[in-house]
């Protein structure tokens, strides 16, 4: 087979290997990925990864700084929280302006501004998840420049109440308002966050019941919140701050000393609350020690490494339990058997410590992993992928060069066939560019749609660990690739590998047969435009035609209950209507007048009284075609009725000396001439003479059957009598040539409707064709049948001569079966009798096979 | 001895006229076009008269026309227009037979010896009549004599020949089939139709008629059957 490369099985086995390598590398892609990043994916780790033990792998590095930052996060806040003496008072006092100074608490209401512990912690949560409301708090200046706080409703209240007195900004006496309405405004003015500069163009001044100034300006301020708890020592917020003088004409800061304190108690004391014992003893394999203030305050997971005075012994004791870091205030101390960054180390136990000239943090993590932990899992799952990665590389680098090699011979390959040279297209690939796209892209889209909505994603699985509210960060992934993951993984890809190679090969043929634009949907819609355009005229009516009609329709719609449009909409229906059903009737006479012209009634005329517009200008064509038709038909008659009576003409001049020719050949042979030659050329001048003689008979009879020249007189004819009447006539012929006529007629007269005369000349002509053209001494069969309405006669013979000609050249004029002249004939008879035949409206066929010589005649009955 | 006038425009069909009728025994007079023809006809005193149709200053159709207006001779028009309807002009403006060119010469002179005789023996008077004899045109069956004769020459039948005919004579016009045929004259019924028949009836023709292909008397109707033409 030529160009094997190009066969069908070759192109699905290439198409395999593309489907397959590509939900392999998939696979590995993600192992690799997936595994190595444990949920944070970079390429730094791809590029260092090294096949090995857990505890070697940067994931573990970065797990155990987490771990000590999320222990250190712990002490931090526990010790915020609790007293000196550690333990939990709610009732202990935070100083707001200490707090947000030194994040530490004090215990003491020293600025003034001081909240409890449990109050704030309550408040804090609420205020954190943004569960919190603005207020609205009036700013009032003193003449000397300080100011006064009230909050709005409090100021509305004391101006109702003429405590405190505005006077109206208005000059003319018609503008003034009733006390209360001003009242009204001012409040409204003041809630939209605007002062009264803002609103009348003028400070305005607050009196007391006497009419004494009180304040010279007043304005709002909204960046407050709700208070939720009460100061200590004080009703609200305003109080203190109106009393201390510190915070005069701070209020802003106030508030951010607020807003921030409560975030950072909210978030630790839910932490401290929530009792986390991830880290405790026994459940973990990490163990840290924290020494601060020389040995005075020790933080532990481990009960046995609370003595100071050991405290060298525990570290080392530490130290041999696995991985270990040792962070001390000097990176010089610093002591690590993990790839790591000191500082990086000593930056992260220093933020959380204040104290940062004494303190000691050693943490470890036992590579035995004898309690089940985080690290345990991970260090399980680590071996378990391991050997699977190395595989997952080689499978990428191979894959990818085996999907690329795969679909550069598909491109080259793509529309063409190991037979020829022809581009092959399928049925997809002639399907409009656009559609076809879309058949290709919603499927994936549809797919890809609902993977994301009803699948999880990936291979992760979220570690035994409780997430805190406050601490996303310390949530652990691990990879994970279960076996319906591997399954929807291969699913997804293979199928989206099928809709790509079904879309990206079709792309290629398209283009290899320049038909990418050519089938394009867009060029699609600019031929629907061109057409539009180039018929504008027509188009634009039978628009405007269905634009007036939908119109009426929707104003009838949209003005629902307007008499006037619902009168339009049914004027325009009952138009419509009549105009179908008129334009129907007309299209239907037009159609019946193409039909009869099409039948060849060309001198149909369409009736145009009741036509109208455009169908009267199509019937008016219409009727055009008819007489030219007509004429053409007409035409075409006379000229054949010409060209018969030329041929008439013709025979008969030539008959004239024909006439001489044979008249003289008889006499000479009546001369009694003795020479046998002389007597041999006379024979041959006389068969010529007759031939001629037959000839032209023949040819004028031809000339005037093919022309329809002859007018037929039907009657009711007894095939069978008349072929036994011929076979009679004949019956002489055969018996010449000693031809055996074998016939096969029914009892029952098998009557058709023909011409009698011409009948007996189709019969007449076949039966001479058979005496002259069968072999001698052979049978001829002549058979009449009746069957389902029709009567078919049949004539067989063997010809004498090999019958080097087909069937249908047989009936056509001047040709004979055998191509010598010589014999006597015209070579018209078949002619003839087939046009007889068709004439009287019957069936003429012929039939060679080998030397069997067949004619089939039918008549209906 | 009759005078034959012969008219064509060819010369030498003409003259092998002239020289076939010469042969046997008749005077051939000659013209050219039917004027000449017309001139030769007032001054010789002609029996039969051969006309072509085409021919110059006066055509054959014309000039049988015209000679019909004087004379009675029998007129064979010869022609080579050889139409249904060519024949039908010719026979019903006058002529008494239509010979189509090219012609077999004998037909041609049993035609002119069967006009000849028919216009001078048997002149169209009717013999005795009595019923034993059947006449069309020249040919007469006298059933007595069982006797058949064609323009006077008599004419030898087989015994089942002569039945057929003697069945068309007696019935002229009446067309019969060919198991009517045979039912009447084997007196038999016809199992199933053959040609036997129609190979007797071939027969008689070529025996009664000139020219068996165009009978004159005994003639087929296609599918149908055969019949002796009434008086044609």
């Amino acid at each position: 087979m030529k160009k094997w490369y190009r066969s069908t099985l070759v192109k699905a086995v290439l198409e395999s290997i593309v489907i397959i390598t590509a939900i392999l590398m998939m696979l590995s892609a993600v192992l690799l990925i997936g595994y190595q990043g444990e949920g944070t994916v970079t390429s730094n780790y791809i590029l260092q990864f090294k096949s090995g033990k857990f505890e070697d792998s940067i994931t573990f590095a970065d797990r155990m700084r987490e771990v000590a930052s999320n222990v250190l996060d712990g002490i931090a806040s526990r010790e915020q929280i609790e007293t000196e003496d550690g333990k939990y008072d709610p009732d202990r006092l935070v100083d707001v302006k200490k707090f947000y100074e030194n994040n530490k608490i004090t215990g003491k209401n020293e600025s003034g501004l001081a909240y409890t512990l449990e109050d704030l912690g309550e408040w804090g949560k609420q205020f954190y998840k943004g569960n919190y409301e603005s207020t609205d708090i009036v700013v009032c200046e003193k003449p000397d420049g300080t100011y006064y706080y009230y909050y709005l409703s409090e100021f509305e209240t004391l101006l109702v109440n003429k405590k405190l007195q505005v006077e109206q900004p208005y000059e003319e006496e018609e503008m003034t308002h009733s006390e209360k309405m001003f009242i009204a405004e001012l409040v409204d003015c003041l809630k939209g966050g605007y002062s009264p500069v803002d609103y009348y163009g003028k400070e305005l001044q607050i009196r007391d019941a006497e009419g004494n100034v009180l304040y010279q300006d007043f304005w709002s301020f909204q960046q407050g919140i709700e208070e939720k708890a009460t100061p200590d020592g004080a009703k609200n917020l305003l109080e203190v701050v109106n009393q201390t003088p510190e915070f005069n004409g701070r209020l802003e800061e106030v508030f951010q000393m607020l807003e921030s304190t409560l975030s950072s108690i909210a978030v630790n004391l839910d932490l401290y609350k929530s009792n986390d014992d991830t880290w405790t003893e026994g459940n973990t394999n990490f163990q840290y020690l924290l020494v601060r203030q020389h040995g005075k305050k020790i933080n532990t997971n481990n009960s046995a490494y609370t003595d100071y005075q050991e405290i060298e012994a525990n570290i080392e004791k530490m130290k041999k339990a696995g991985k270990y870091v040792v962070v001390k205030p000097k990176l010089a101390d610093f002591e690590t058997n993990i790839d790591i960054s000191a500082s990086e180390w000593r930056d992260m136990v220093t933020s959380y410590n204040k104290i940062d000239d004494d303190y000691i943090f050693v943490a470890a993590v036992d590579t035995n992993y004898p309690v089940q932990d985080i690290f345990y899992t991970s260090a399980k799952e680590y071996g378990k992928y391991a050997p699977y990665l190395n595989h997952a590389g080689s499978v990428l680098i191979i894959g990818g060069i085996l999907l690329l090699a795969a679909m550069i011979w598909l491109t080259v390959c793509a529309g063409r066939h190991p037979e020829n040279e022809e581009l092959q297209l399928s049925g997809f690939d002639r399907w409009k560019t656009g559609l076809g796209a879309m058949a290709v892209i919603v499927p994936w889209i549809l797919l890809t749609g609902f993977l994301s909505i009803s699948w999880d994603g990936v291979g992760y699985q979220t570690l035994q660990y409780e997430a805190k509210s406050f601490h996303h960060s310390y949530v652990y992934y691990m990879f994970s690739m279960t076996a319906s993951d591997i399954l929807i993984i291969s699913l997804y890809t293979g199928i989206t590998m099928i809709l790509f190679l079904i879309g990206y090969l079709s792309l290629v043929r398209r283009i290899k047969a320049k038909t990418l634009w050519k089938n394009s949907l867009l060029r699609w819609g600019c031929a629907g435009i061109r057409q539009f355009w180039s018929h504008r005229s027509v188009c634009l009516r039978s628009v405007l035609l269905v634009g007036g009609f939908v119109l009426a329709h929707w104003l009838a719609f949209i003005f629902n209950g307007v008499a006037f449009f619902f009168l339009l909409m049914g004027a325009v229906d009952v138009v419509a209507v009549c105009l179908a059903v008129r334009v129907a009737i007309e299209k239907e006479q037009i159609r019946k007048g193409i039909k009869e012209i099409a039948s060849g009634n060309v001198n149909y005329q369409i009736p145009l009284e009741k036509m109208h517009g455009e169908s009267r200008e199509m019937a008016e064509l219409v009727n055009t075609i008819g007489d030219g038709l007509n004429n053409a038909v007409a035409a075409a008659m006379k000229s054949e009725r010409l060209k018969t009576d030329l041929i008439t003409n013709v025979s008969h001049d030539i008959k004239t000396p024909l006439t001489s020719i044979i008249n003289y050949v008889d006499l000479l042979k009546r001369e009694n001439l003795e020479d046998p030659k002389i007597q041999g050329y006379l024979e041959v001048l006389e068969a010529k003479a007759q031939r001629l003689k037959t000839l032209t008979e023949d040819v004028v009879e031809a000339s005037k059957v093919s022309s329809g020249n002859i007018t037929l007189e039907m009657m009711d004819v007894n095939l069978v009598e008349m072929v036994n009447q011929t076979i009679g006539e004949f019956s002489e012929k055969m018996e010449v040539k000693n031809l055996t006529v074998v016939a096969s007629l029914p009892a029952e007269p098998a009557i058709v409707h023909v011409d009698g005369r011409r009948m007996w000349r189709v019969l007449e002509n076949l039966f001479n064709n058979a005496a002259k053209y069968a072999m001698p001494g052979t049978r001829v069969y002549a058979d009449l049948r009746v069957r389902e309405g029709r009567v078919e006669f049949s004539l067989k013979n063997v010809s004498e001569n090999p019958l080097n000609i087909s069937a249908e050249e047989l009936t056509e004029r001047f040709i004979r079966g055998d191509v010598s002249r010589s014999t006597e004939g015209s070579g018209l008879g078949l002619s003839i009798a087939r046009d007889l035949t068709e004439m009287q409206g019957g069936k003429f066929s012929l039939y060679v096979d080998g030397d069997l010589f067949k004619v089939v005649i039918e008549f209906g009955v | 001895m009759y005078n034959i006038l012969v008219c064509d425009d060819d010369k030498a069909i003409v003259e092998a006229i002239e020289i076939y009728l010469s042969q046997e025994g008749y005077h051939i007079l000659k013209a050219y076009d039917g004027e000449q023809a017309l001139k030769v006809l007032e001054t010789e005193e002609v029996h039969l008269l051969l006309l072509d149709v085409m021919m110059p200053k006066l055509d054959g159709i014309r000039a049988t026309l015209k000679i019909r207006e004087k004379h009675s001779i029998p007129i064979i028009i010869l022609s080579a227009k050889s139409e249904d309807v060519d024949k039908i002009l010719g026979l019903n403006v006058g002529a008494d037979d239509y010979v189509t060119k090219p012609f077999n010469p004998l037909e041609l002179i049993a035609r002119v010896k069967s006009q000849l005789r028919r216009y001078t023996q048997l002149g169209g008077t009717a013999k005795e009549d009595s019923g034993q004899i059947y006449e069309v045109g020249g040919l007469r069956i006298n059933d007595d004599l069982k006797e058949v004769t064609v323009d006077g020459e008599p004419v030898k039948l087989t015994p089942i020949e002569y039945n057929i005919l003697l069945l068309l004579m007696k019935n002229q016009g009446r067309v019969f089939s060919i198991n009517q045929i045979y039912e009447s004259i084997w007196n038999e019924d016809a199992v199933g139709a053959d040609n036997t028949v129609a190979v007797h009836i071939r027969h008689i023709r070529e025996k009664i008629e000139i020219n068996p292909k165009d009978p004159r008397y005994l003639k087929v109707v296609w599918g149908v059957g055969y019949k002796i033409e009434k008086n044609g």
